[in-house]
């Protein structure tokens, strides 16, 4: 698979460095050092703004799911249409069985 | 049967070995089964949530039946959104969650603790949808293919919540599959990246780069758009 193009400075190593942790950077954890060039970095900030956005669109992408309220008891008659337990205990096979 | 607890961090193993085990209908410690599993697991600290220990106490103890009527009330919905994602209609993800909870049940003695009960099923999810995709079309992935006229990803373009919705999903759709897990899983099923890395067969330092590159591809999708 390509690499995709980082939208930063690519003459910037710091840049590269940014976009290259940039799951690490949404999430606030990244050294001081970085934290600082993406203070001083449009492009950086741009990107690290514009990729936590994303973050919490994808998460809203989802919403249109809409959960089966009887969802729990569909998946239970799956496994047991008759209403009864054929095997209620599945004992564990032995470690290295 | 075990008292459920919940943890913010622990190991597996000491979640699994902390809890208070019954005794079967021979007087034995239905724990015997539970710590020997716990042995194998390599210690390493892990985020469990309520629901983890809730599922994993029934599943570690041979309770199939149990740990997948707690688990589908507990992440069935969750399953739901993450199958929504990676296969873009809500028939289909309703289908996949039921059959992810099937094979929860089916599989439920093969469930080792090497992740927890939450990332082991969401991998099962991700699996399944894998195999409904690869057996289908592309084109005929989506039921969202909805107006894509605007253009790049700006703020301004992203304040009427349904038109960002669907600009996001038709993105999404347009990632290879792998990268569109990878952002499903991170970002919607909030796993961490140590068990990102672990449904995917990574170490943890490459979860994280290529969930980062992943983001970057879904940007310049939505920037061509």
């Amino acid at each position: 698979m390509s690499q995709p193009r980082a939208a930063a400075d690519p003459r910037d190593p710091r840049c590269a460095e940014v976009a290259e942790q940039l799951a690490v950077a949404i999430d606030g954890v990244l050294p001081a050092r970085l934290d600082a060039h993406i203070d001083a970095c449009p492009l950086c900030t741009e990107l690290l703004r514009e990729a936590t956005l994303l973050g919490d669109a994808i998460r809203d992408a989802a919403d249109d799911y809409r959960h089966a309220s009887d969802f729990e008891a569909r998946v239970l008659a799956a496994i047991d249409p008759d209403g009864v337990e054929p095997t209620r205990r599945m004992r564990r096979p032995a470690r290295g069985a | 049967m075990g008292k459920m607890r919940g943890r913010s961090s622990s190991t597996v193993a000491e979640v699994w070995d902390d809890l208070e085990v019954g005794f079967d209908e021979e007087g034995e410690p239905e724990g015997e089964d539970l710590r020997r599993s716990s042995l194998a697991i390599s210690g390493e600290r892990v985020t469990l949530r309520a629901e983890d220990t809730a599922i994993g106490v029934p599943l570690m103890q041979g309770d199939a039946h149990q740990a997948v009527a707690v688990a589908a009330r507990l992440l069935g919905p969750s399953v739901g959104r993450l199958c929504f994602l990676l296969l873009g209609s809500q028939c289909e993800a309703d289908e996949a969650a039921q059959e992810t909870f099937l094979a929860v049940y089916h599989g439920a003695s093969s469930y080792r603790a090497e992740g927890s009960p939450r990332s082991w099923i969401f991998g099962i999810a991700r699996r399944i949808c894998a195999q409904r995709l690869s057996a289908r079309m592309r084109q005929s992935r989506r039921m969202f293919l909805l107006d894509r006229e605007s253009h790049g990803l700006d703020a301004s373009d992203l304040h009427d919540r349904a038109e960002r919705e669907a600009r996001i999903r038709a993105a999404l759709d347009e990632l290879p599959e792998n990268d569109r897990e990878l952002l499903a899983l991170r970002y919607d099923a909030e796993q961490s990246f140590r068990d990102i890395a672990l449904a995917l067969g990574i170490d943890e330092a490459a979860a994280r780069k290529r969930v980062g590159r992943a983001l970057i591809r879904l940007r310049e999708k939505l920037r061509a758009a």
